[in-house]
């Protein structure tokens, strides 16, 4: 862990301890668990206006890889690199840049690098400076270094090659050799610090030449030698003195801890980066020039120069050759390779072109409208490909696609051409199809409003209310039953008081008797009262109840309300009349009812949810009820809620559906917030409108079904490349022949590319131009059997 | 067989000459009204002017003119030069107050027409909601007529005896207490030997620029920083630059050329200070009542005003006798006019680099290697 | 086991604390908001000089002297009796003072007149000659174009002031200064500026849409009014715009040609009027008059420049950018 940074995975207990931690540590976030070095996790972009532009981008990046985001224009590519850069926003998800939580760090505290497709050079300054500028215009952290105890240690080193140091003194002060000041000179040829060269021309050895300054030292070694090394031991003094350790090359700490100092690099460190990095991309004779009187190509070696010479932990491309002709960007191609080998950073580069992804790539993301198709290797992603899209976006030219049907393991194209599977395939077809019945079974599922957004409707009220610490519909039937009752109560005994009171004064026999009859009719009446006032309560537990009816069952429900009018009789059998229908009784009936709705429910996850409710329940009464619950409430609608990857399958299932329901690419997802019976208001959260793709997703299922009953069709697809001429083609993996009259041929290099029209599609083959074929006369071909992809129609995903 | 020759050459030459006669032709009809109003009434006057310099040119008698060599220069340049028949010569003090009325007035002006626009198009340029109202409305005084802005003005600074405004609504500051218009002085200097009084008429002429006068700088500015490309900023903010450092490195250095150009623009601009002064106060209080038979001897007299007194016909003597002198003026203000644009555009010349650093550099591969 | 109460810090939502610290991204925009405050300030002292011309010049003379504070709500309510003293030449029967201002509505009409002459005719005139010009200079081949074009950029150097003078005896010696228009339109014409906006934006045009019209037979009179014309539209606006305010609003090249001459009204602009007006009427307490002149100059301008104003806004903007 670097220093200073808060480690995300401690457990807090609240949001006040959670500042503090923050605070101390400059809100600097590390999270040790994460392998990789950079980690983007479920990162998410919405734009103000809804719009959602990244959907559930997950990519673990290891050192040194070369990371490339392709695919066409506008499917997300360039706003997920700008959101690593910092540049945009992260909607959601998290981002770690070498462990640390690099979400809301600004773009120059994230130690990265950046190559725009414009290339973005300052256009009023040189070469030179534009280059220079990012290390010019920041303090770097470095290791604190006893910078005087090191020169007088390298200066000592120095003298143990005479020759070569009289060299460099006397080649320091000569203008013609020199590019700079002497003591630049001598730290460069000698490889030492300034400083130590800095002491070495304190001796005041003649340069006249190199002779004179050979002799010079050889006389004057030993005096030298222990002069420095007096001083040497000085500075050490000075260190140990203000409570520095040091190792061998000066680096200081402090207890054990190294220290760290943040400070600007000297003007001689910096031109020596800069014409590092000018050594490697070559451009020396260029670096007085101004921006405009550079060509495209060399801008961009300018802006690459700007990017490698900070040495950050990524680099990040934006489309930068798209803006050179054809020619230069192969080169600058293998440039940009070359110099990703010789320094090594890791690099996420982003184009649209499928050639320089597959040239340059150590893993591409395929991506599209904003969802990864696929990550893989060049070699994974060209001849695995996990669906349609990837199979026809990689490799040009692309990838011929077929309809046919799909029967055990023969395909048969439309005219009757069929080629057969290897034997397995049909077990794997039958694998694919039952797993997507479960699939789309599990979300129509999870769209099924009437029984899921209940759930959260039952639960909702409840939260509500013990948020706000109170529980209204059984306090208003508490209320208006208990006022109810008093109101009579209190009829009964002014009655009685009044007939009492009217007994006492007439002159009536048998009063005591009277007087008992008078009673049990007033006992009879509070029965009345009583009864009356259960009936109120009843209807009000009725109304709640029929919230809870509709799946949980009648019987459940008057088994439960049966349960509390018994309790009640109970209650005033005992006189103790308490209509007070307590919080906690009313909440742990409800949560009982709710427990027992996921307990019948066939549900994946249902324990979470029932082990948080009962946690709920258990929390009754105590004060950690409220946060209990809010867990268990965000747990519901977790998991209530649709996941990204349910998300893509639908996705990509609507991107290939055939029909009538072929829905555009803006999906809405409602989630209730009104409760009542009717939905009133839909807020707009992530994808899926429940009514429209719950129409697809049953249509995709029927498909499924019918698939899994027998032949089906599918789509074939086999690349040029695996197509071959029958004459020339003799591997055991070789197809049926096949004819076709090409329309037109084309020579390119050493191949040939037969276009020709078959079984509705235009084909395209490639072969190599050995042998002479020429367009509209016939030829035979054959397939590479194993070359052969079949493909679902409906998801457009791959079955293998 | 000779005879076919010479027709194909004959033919070949005369359509190339008749050609180009035609296409010459064409460029001239097109060209001609243009280029006739240019060559008559811009060389032919500029010359003719610079002729009229050289003579006693009366404008109602243009037959009877005289070469008089220097004179009218030497009148402006030399104090004790009178002309024969006439004792005092007070042009030289008028003309030279004009002159250093009008420095004064670029100086103070300038630099606050360049910075306000400047800010206030930073301001524009960070959009906020309702934006392009408020550059329509900072523009819009760029546009009012001099007869309207100066009755604006003098309704605004009128003491409050003539209803002015400021004086009615702020009763005892110093709106009120000052008589803009009138004969009062600020505060005075000498230069040399020429006695230059500030009056405070100066202020409402101040404002009357002020208000109308840098507009077209202001919507320069706001496209200029709106033509920085939004990348450069982001490549900045990637390469470590706090807000300062982006403003330093990325807005200033690529707004150069607008700067330049304002700043020229607007220096050339108040150097011919002319129409303000006279809409709003007629050339200033005339207080000095020796200069009484020069043009322009008012204490708002600026450079052009005093070729313009000569000149408009106010004034008829004067437009008789010393039209020469005015012209002469003119003269000597288009040559300063003309320095000051040729130095704006020596400093937006390209600038070619030079190759110091790759020399070094190669040196340097020299001991890498 | 503190699963249910506690949550990881690494898991707690950072945005709602983050986001109100200084080291990192800021997404409350402090900057609209700040700006917007300022310029509102400002654009309210900014306009208020509209306001008072137009409140001031539409009280009674009565009010202006007595009740000098009420701007907005003046004492008897708005009056255009400033406008009836221009219009009619003189004060009216009811008031206190009688003076004439020596200018009534028969002379404000030739006044109007020709400052549209100037404004409308003249723009036209200048903008169609430079743009006759600067087809010439882009589409049309000839010898020393280039030569010629240089030329003509350096003579932008030269300031108006040189050739005023001389323009103005040319003028008084063709005895132009007793006719009205001319004088005030032709010396335009010559006017390189806008010639080389114009031309600037010609060179824009791509020559393949001139060189398919050639090849249809069309002549390049016909190419420039149905093709080049149409095309520059937002130039030629943009120009006609400029031109427009610039002869609408001029002052000082009319009142050398005309303006010494009072017995000649009828030549002169409206500006020329109105400065004359204001002349007479400054430092009385009859300043509502020469507001109301004002207005009656402004009024077109501010009509045109509402209408227009991103287009001339643009228009600069590009102009300046070009440089």
């Amino acid at each position: 862990m670097e220093n200073g940074y808060a480690d995300g995975n401690q457990v807090v207990k609240n949001a006040a301890e959670a500042n503090k931690i923050l605070k101390e540590h400059n809100y600097k976030v590390q999270n040790g668990d994460v392998d990789s070095f950079v980690s983007l996790q479920g990162i998410n972009k919405v734009y103000p206006n809804g719009v959602q532009a990244v959907y559930d981008f997950n990519l673990d990046i290891n050192k040194h890889d070369f990371i490339v985001l392709v695919g066409p224009s506008g499917c997300g590519k360039s706003t997920t690199l700008r959101m690593v850069a910092g540049l945009e926003e992260i909607s959601s998800g998290y981002l770690y840049i070498d462990k640390v939580l690099s979400n809301y760090l600004p773009s120059k505290s994230r130690d990265i690098s950046m190559v725009f497709q414009s290339y973005a050079l300052y256009p009023q300054m040189s070469v030179y400076e534009n280059i220079a500028f990012p290390l010019k215009i920041r303090k770097y952290t470095k290791r604190k270094v006893g910078k005087e105890a090191l020169g007088y240690k390298l200066a000592i080193k120095a003298f143990e090659n005479p020759e070569l140091l009289a060299r460099a003194i006397v080649e320091g002060f000569d203008k013609t050799v020199s590019f700079g000041k002497p003591h630049e000179y001598i730290s460069t040829l000698l490889n030492i610090s300034d400083e130590a060269s800095k002491v070495l021309l304190s001796l005041n050895i003649p340069h006249n030449s190199i002779e004179i300054a050979l002799d010079y030292i050889n006389a004057n070694k030993e005096n030298f030698t222990v002069d420095l090394d007096s001083k040497l031991s000085v500075e050490e003094q000075k260190l140990t003195a203000a409570g520095y350790e040091f190792n061998e090359n000066y680096e200081l700490s402090l207890n054990g801890e190294p220290v760290f100092v943040n400070e600007r690099l000297s003007k001689e460190e910096i031109r020596r980066k800069v014409f590092d990095a000018a050594r490697i991309l070559d451009l020396g004779p260029y670096l007085d020039r101004l921006p405009k009187e550079l060509s495209g190509g060399q801008m961009q070696r300018v802006a690459l120069g700007r990017a490698i010479v900070r040495n950050a932990k990524v680099f990040l491309m934006d489309e930068p050759l798209s803006n050179l002709d054809a020619k230069l960007r192969v080169l600058m191609r293998s440039e940009i390779v070359r110099i990703h080998e010789h320094i090594g950073a890791t690099t996420i580069y982003v184009t649209h072109d499928q050639t320089e992804a597959m040239t340059m790539a150590t893993r591409i993301v395929v991506m599209s409208k904003g969802w990864v198709q696929q990550v893989g290797t060049p070699h994974e992603v060209y001849s695995d490909p996990a669906n349609l899209f990837v199979a026809t976006f990689i490799g040009s030219p692309a990838m011929n696609i077929f309809d046919g049907t799909l029967d055990k393991n023969e395909v048969t194209l439309s005219d009757g051409f069929s080629v057969d599977l290897p034997k397995d395939f049909k077990e794997k077809d039958k694998a694919f199809y039952e797993r997507k019945v479960e699939e789309t079974t599990r979300l129509i599922n999870l769209l099924d409003n009437e029984r899921e957004f209940q759930a959260i409707r039952v639960f909702e009220p409840l939260y509500k209310a013990l948020k706000a610490n109170r529980v209204e519909v059984s306090k208003l039937g508490a209320e208006i039953a208990k006022s109810e009752f008093e109101r009579l109560h209190h009829l009964v005994s002014s009655l009685e008081v009044e007939i009492y009171a009217y007994l006492d004064g007439a002159e009536i026999a048998n009063k005591h008797e009277f007087k008992q009859l008078i009673k049990t009719k007033i006992a009879e009446l509070n029965s009345l009262i009583k009864a009356r006032v259960l009936e109120a309560v009843e209807t009000k537990l009725d109304e709640i109840n029929e919230l809870v009816i509709p799946y949980v069952g009648e019987e459940f429900v008057s088994s439960t309300k049966a349960q509390l009018v018994e309790e009640f009789n109970k209650a005033v059998a005992n006189e103790e009349f308490d209509l007070d229908v307590s919080k906690e009784n009313y909440v742990e009936a409800q949560l009982d009812r709710l427990i027992a709705l996921f307990e019948d429910h066939k549900k994946e996850n249902k324990e979470e949810i029932i082990a948080s409710l009962k946690e709920v329940k258990e929390a009754l009464g105590t004060e950690t009820l409220l946060p209990s619950l809010e867990l268990a409430h965000e747990t519901l609608n977790n998991i209530l809620t649709i996941t990204e990857a349910d998300l893509s399958k639908i996705y990509s299932a609507q991107s290939y559906i055939e029909g009538d329901v072929k829905s555009q690419a803006v999906m809405t997802f409602g989630k209730k917030t009104k409760v009542g019976k009717k939905v009133k208001k839909v807020k707009k959260h992530k994808a899926i409108d429940p009514r429209e793709t719950k129409i697809l997703l049953e249509g995709m299922l029927k498909s499924y079904e019918e698939a899994l009953k027998g032949p089906h069709t599918v789509k074939v697809g086999i690349r040029p490349e695996h197509i071959h001429l029958d004459s020339e083609y003799t591997k055991p993996s070789k197809s049926k022949p096949f004819v076709i009259t090409p329309n037109v041929v084309e020579l390119l290099g050493g191949e040939l590319l037969i276009h020709a029209e078959y079984n509705n599609i235009d084909l395209i083959a490639k072969i190599p131009a050995t042998t002479i074929v020429k367009s509209h006369e016939e030829v035979k071909l054959v397939l590479n059997k194993e070359s052969v992809l079949i493909f679902d129609p409906i998801s457009g995903e791959r079955i293998k | 067989m000779s005879t076919e020759l010479t027709l194909q050459e004959f033919y070949r030459r005369r359509e190339r000459t008749v050609g180009g006669l035609k296409k010459y032709g064409l460029a001239l009809l097109f060209l001609a009204p243009f280029l006739i109003g240019f060559i008559v009434f811009f060389i032919y006057p500029l010359f003719y002017g610079i002729y009229i310099s050289f003579t006693n040119f009366n404008l109602s008698k243009p037959g009877e003119t005289k070469m008089v060599g220097f004179q009218w220069y030497a009148i402006l340049f030399n104090r004790n030069y009178v002309i024969k028949g006439t004792k005092f010569s007070p042009f030289f003090d008028s003309y030279w107050k004009a002159f250093i009325h009008t420095i004064i007035f670029v100086v103070i002006m300038v630099p606050i027409a360049i910075i306000v626009p400047l800010a206030l198009a930073i301001l524009i340029n960070l959009k906020p909601p309702g934006y392009k109202i408020f550059r329509c409305l900072v523009y819009m005084p760029a546009i009012v007529p001099l007869a309207c802005s100066g009755a604006i003005f003098v309704m605004l600074f009128n003491p409050a005896a003539a209803s002015g405004i400021l004086a009615t609504l702020f009763p005892g500051s110093f709106f009120d207490n000052i008589k803009f218009f009138q004969d009062s002085v600020w505060f005075s200097f000498k230069v040399g030997p020429i006695n230059v009084p500030i009056v405070y008429a100066w202020i409402p002429i101040f404002f009357m620029c002020f208000w109308g006068g840098w507009g077209g700088n202001f919507i320069i500015f706001s496209a200029g920083l709106e033509n920085v490309p939004k990348s450069l900023y982001e490549a900045s903010s990637v390469d470590g630059c706090n807000r300062w450092n982006k403003i330093l490195h990325v807005t200033l250095p690529n707004i150069k050329g607008q700067l330049v150009l304002c700043t020229f623009t607007t220096i050339i601009g108040y150097m011919g200070l002319y129409g303000q002064n006279y809409t709003l106060i007629g050339g200033g209080p005339y207080m000095d009542k020796l200069l009484i038979s020069a043009p322009a001897y008012g204490e708002t007299s600026t450079l052009i005003y005093f070729i313009q007194a000569i000149v408009d016909g106010s004034n008829t003597t004067m437009q008789a006798k010393f039209y020469g002198l005015a012209s002469a003026a003119s003269i000597i203000y288009a040559i300063l006019v003309g320095i000051l644009t040729g130095i704006q555009q020596f400093l937006s010349r390209d600038k070619k680099s030079g190759t110091i650093i790759s020399e070094r550099y190669s040196k340097w591969i020299r001991v890498v290697q | 086991m503190d699963q249910s109460s506690t949550v990881k810090l690494h898991e707690l939502r950072l945005p709602s604390r983050n986001a109100k610290k200084q080291r990192t991204m800021i997404s409350f925009p402090v900057g609209k908001l700040v700006s917007f405050i300022i310029l509102t300030v400002f654009c309210i002292i900014w306009i208020s000089p509209f306001i008072f011309l137009f409140t001031v010049s539409l009280r009674n003379q009565t009010d202006a002297m007595l009740y000098p504070k009420e701007i907005l709500y003046p004492h008897s309510g708005y009056s255009f009796e400033s406008y009836e003293i221009i219009l009619l030449g003189k004060y009216p029967e009811t008031s206190e003072q009688h003076i004439t201002t020596g200018v009534t509505w028969r002379d404000l009409v030739p006044w109007i007149l020709n400052s549209c002459g100037v404004a409308i005719g003249g723009t036209i005139i200048h903008v169609l000659v430079a743009a006759f010009a600067a087809y010439a200079f882009t589409f049309l081949d000839f010898k020393y174009r280039n030569v010629l074009f240089t030329f003509l950029i350096f003579t932008m150097v030269i300031p108006g002031a040189a050739t005023t003078l001389g323009n103005q005896t040319t003028i008084f010696g063709l005895k132009w200064n007793k006719v009205p228009l001319v004088g005030l339109i032709l010396p335009g014409i010559g006017g390189v500026y806008g010639m080389y906006l114009i031309k600037t934006f010609f060179s824009g045009i791509p020559k393949d849409l001139i060189e398919s019209a050639k090849m249809d037979g069309y002549s390049d009179f016909k190419i420039f009014f149905k093709i080049v014309l149409p095309l520059g539209k937002t130039v030629l606006l943009v120009q006609g715009l400029f031109g427009f305010m610039g002869g609408w609003n001029d002052l000082i090249w009319p009142q050398m040609l005309y303006g010494a001459d009072v017995k000649r009204k009828d030549l002169w602009t409206l500006q020329v009027g109105m400065a004359y007006l204001l002349g007479k009427f400054r430092s009385s307490n009859t300043i509502g008059v020469s507001l109301a002149g004002g207005v009656i100059c402004i009024v077109p301008v501010l009509i045109v420049y509402l209408f227009a104003a991103n287009k001339i806004v643009e228009g600069m903007a590009s102009a300046g950018v070009k440089r």
